[in-house]
This record gives C-alpha cells, structure tokens and sequence, in this order.
C-alpha cells in the first residue's frame, strides 16, 4: 500500500508547476520559421563545423579509402623487409616505409580509377605484389 | 668393472646432453641478440602527395566561390622516429605552381610548419631550388628563425606574366604560374624541433599536410591562420570566410567568380542544407561535391575546371608542371633517383657529406622535369621569391 503524504504532494507539485513556469519564461523569443532562420544564421565556425586541427575551417574534397593491410603484414613479420610501398596508378609511390614494415596497418588512400598497387620487396630480394 | 663403464657411459652421456644444452643455448641467445637489433633499426617512412589548396581571403564578405588563391601542392615528405603514430617530420620538398587568383586583395601565401607562435621560434633550413641546371646559383639556402617561410608575395608574384596582378584566370585562362621548389630541412640544431604528423588511420596525410600552408590577406590584415594566434588586426583565424579547401589532385574544379559552391555544384536539391552563404554546410556537402564532380552535375557555366591538360597549348591553359626527381644533369655530382619514395632522399655526393650541401646541389630541373617541349616552360624555375617585410599571422 502506497502512502502519500499530502504535504510532500503539494511541495513536489509546487516544484513543477514552478520549473515549468521558469522553463516557458525563460524561452519567450517565439519560434522563427526555417526561412527567417536562414536569413538571421551568421556564418560561423560552429555552423560550419569542419575543422583541421588547429581549428581552420577546411572543406575536405580528397576522397579516401581505408584499407585493412593487418593481415598482408602479419604474414611478413618473420622477413627481413626491404621496402614496402604503395604505388598510385601512375607508378608514383605514394607511401614507403624503407627497412621495416609500417608500424601501423590501416592506409588511407585516395580513390582513383586504377587501384593502388602494394609491393612487398624482402632483403633476399622476392617481391610481393597486390592491388588494393 | 662394468660398473665402471657404466659409470664414464653415464657420464659421457651427462656431458654430451651439457654440450648439447649449452650449444642450444648459445645458438638461442644469439638468436634473440639478431632479432632485437634487427627490430631496433626502425624503419624510414616516405610519402608522396598531391593536392589543390583552393583559399577564401575575406572573412566578413565572402563570396563562398573559392577561387580567391588556388595553388597545385606536390610534396615528399621524410618522416621517421614515430613513437605510435605521431612521427617526426625530417625534411619535405615541396613543389607548388599558382592556379588561380580571384582577388583583390594583396595576399601572400607562407609556410607554417610548426602551427604554432611559440618562443623560441623553432630553426629550419628553406633551400630554394631556383635555377635550372647547373651553375651558381642553383639554390639559395636560408635558416629560418621565424615560423613561417613567405612562398610567394603578393599575387604580381605568382604568375609568369606581371600584369597577372589580380582576377588572374576566372573564366578563363591566360597566366601561367610560377612554380617554385623548395627543400625545408628541419633536422637543424642540436636540439631540433621536428614538425609531428599523425599516420593513423582517421588522418588524411593530405589534410595534416595542408594545415602547414597559410594564406595572409595583407590588405585586410588577416589570414586563415591557426586559432589563438592574433593576426595584425588582433584576432585570429575566425572562419568567417576565411576557409581552405583541399582537393583531389586529379579531379579538381573551382567556382566562377561569385558563384559560391553550392549553386556552382547544384547543390539545391538537397533542400539547403548545404547553402553555405547563409551558414549551412556540412560533411554531407563535401560528399555531395564528390559526387556533382564525379556524375558531372554541377554548374558548367559556373566552374572552372583545373583539370585542364598539361602543356603549352594554344590559348595558354594553365599547366601543371610534371614533378619527379630526375637526378643531375651530371650523374658525377648526385646520383639518379627513382620516381618517389625514400630513393628522393638519400641521394650521395663524392665529396660532400653534409646533408644541407648536399641539397644545395638540387637544381630547379632536378626536382621539376623541364628537358622537354612540354617541360621547357619550367626551365627558368619560379624565380625568387622577393626580399623584404610581409605582413604575417
């Protein structure tokens, strides 16, 4: 059985009714509709909200694609390796790590329309190649 | 007496399987010795980008149409001494050629590696790689004490033709810009202080790369420049107008003047959520951008496409220079190099070690390829950048 103590009923209604009244007041601009909106925005860092990390304003139009190397490098932790690079569809490399597997296994590359090509050179010269 | 033998087979055997452990042993800590200094020679790391940097100069007034100073950005970049995946950058060359100037305003586009105004300034060389082959001067080597290098002053100093002073190819093309190579070496002092890039994953390389270039509006006194530093109007880099666009090497097109990127990309139909000129813009509207790009829906009458074929073609389109270490004229002097990668940076001399005199000998035509029709327009390099004071970040 639930008992409600008037007193303590009254006093929590009183609340509410008095956050409530606060909430309405403190809100008395009347709602503007998109348009007017629209018209009033300032243009602002935080209407724009791309930022590098020194917070300039920055339109990012390189489009890129993560690749999950993890398991073509596990599979040459045991070899000595020469050289591993990424070439771009030109043949220009794009990334190379020189005496040692990148430490890192995700690269974000940008989309082209010919893949990018991986090559693997180990120190006893065999290379390995793969189009990402 | 057999007790005897047994007891030497005993202990021969007790000997033979010491020796045997012993030899297991050695072979096994000699093993270990080989990995750890195998793995304790960390690898170099290379990178190759290629990038339009498309800048907005006035911050209250802007327009949107991104055409203000844009410039073709080739840059290889030595990193090394990563500690997760921040790595230092030793040393970056970077080849940059004006595309487009719809401005103005006096602006000046700098270098700013460090991203910062703190004291002391951090030292770096800038080796200026002015001439085309061959002969003195070939470079000009600087150390900089200051945080930022000024690339070029002024937009009388982009392009080849000095009445290209302002509205430089907005509709159409008729200036060539200069390009300029320069070697930023910052393994400098016996404390040198390396710029630090981010290699993981979420981070555009392209992006974390163009933070270091700044474009000042020396007529307004502000620039794009970092946030909490003060420009010479005593605020720094707010946004409003100010803004950098980076794009695709490939793919590039920037707005006509005053047609701002959302009607020169037609992008209306996504019900003004990209209207950029009344504050609304977001990651969707890049995307979108892409695609206008990709599917060719955007505004023909009002892009300028900077995909334009390299070469002196009739007409004098603009030309993007083709960027590859080709080695010396003289294989005696510096040894040749592959296309990219780490072969760019370990080239050797028959008397000189240091790195610095080495670099010197870098020539314009090194770095950027001018030994043919198509290239002959490069030969003479960008010129030199002008001496004297600029108005800074």
């Amino acid at each position: 059985m639930l008992h409600i103590k008037p007193k303590s009923y009254y006093i929590s209604l009183l609340f509410c009714l008095t956050s409530l009244c606060l909430s309405s007041c403190l809100n008395i601009e009347p709602t503007e509709s998109k348009a007017h909106q629209k018209k009033q925005a300032p243009i602002s860092n935080d209407l724009i909200r791309i930022m590098d990390s020194h917070g300039r304003p920055t339109f990012n139009l390189v489009n890129k694609k993560t690749h999950d190397l993890s398991d073509i490098i596990s599979s040459f932790k045991e070899f000595k390796i020469e050289k591993f690079s990424i070439l771009n569809s030109s043949g220009e490399i794009y990334f190379e790590s020189a005496g040692g597997l990148p430490q890192w296994s995700n690269f974000s590359l940008p989309i082209e329309k010919k893949p990018h090509l991986l090559m693997i050179k180990t120190s006893d010269g065999k290379v390995y190649k793969k189009f990402l | 007496m057999k007790n005897t033998d047994a007891t030497t087979k005993f202990k021969e055997m007790k000997f033979f399987k010491i020796t045997l452990l012993s030899i297991y042993l050695l072979i096994f800590s000699l093993k270990i010795f080989a990995d750890t200094t195998q793995t304790s020679a960390a690898p170099e790391y290379y990178a190759t980008t290629n990038m339009w940097l498309a800048f907005e100069d006035r911050m209250l007034e802007a327009d949107f149409d991104m055409n203000d100073a844009v410039f073709y950005l080739k840059i290889h970049t030595h990193f090394n001494n990563c500690s997760g995946n921040m790595c230092n950058i030793q040393e970056m060359v970077v080849v940059i050629t004006p595309a487009v100037a719809g401005a103005m305003d006096e602006l000046t586009l700098q270098f700013n590696p460090y991203l910062s105004s703190g004291f002391p300034h951090p030292q770096y060389h800038v080796i200026e790689h002015r001439n085309a082959a061959e002969g003195s001067p070939i470079s000009q080597l600087s150390t900089i004490n200051t945080p930022f290098t000024t690339l070029y002053k002024g937009v009388d100093d982009m392009f080849i033709d000095p009445s290209c002073r302002n509205m430089v190819n907005i509709d159409s093309a008729i200036c060539q810009g200069k390009t300029r190579a320069f070697t930023f070496y910052f393994n400098v002092t016996d404390a040198p202080v390396f710029p630090i890039i981010n290699m993981s994953a979420g981070i555009n390389l392209e992006r974390a790369l163009a933070e270091f270039f700044h474009l000042e509006n020396c007529s307004e006194g502000h620039g794009n420049s970092y946030k909490g530093n003060t420009g010479t109007l005593g605020y720094g880099m707010l946004g409003e107008g100010s803004i950098v666009a980076l794009m695709q090497a490939g793919t590039a097109m920037v707005p006509n003047e005053r047609a701002s990127l959302d009607t020169a990309f037609n992008l209306d139909y996504l019900g003004g959520v990209c209207d950029i000129r009344n504050g609304f813009w977001s990651m969707s509207c890049e995307a979108a951008i892409e695609t206008a790009i990709n599917n060719g829906t955007y505004s023909a009458a009002d892009i300028y496409d900077l995909k334009a074929p390299p070469g002196p073609v009739a007409g004098h389109v603009f030309n993007r220079p083709e960027v590859s270490y080709q080695g010396s004229f003289d294989d005696t002097e510096l040894e040749s190099h592959s296309y990219g990668g780490g072969d760019y940076f370990n080239e050797t001399h028959p008397t000189l070690s240091s790195d610095i005199e080495i670099r010197e000998k870098r020539s314009h035509c090194n770095i950027v390829k001018c030994d043919d029709t198509l290239g002959a327009q490069f030969i003479n390099g960008g010129g030199s950048v002008p001496s004297g004071s600029v108005c800074g970040p």
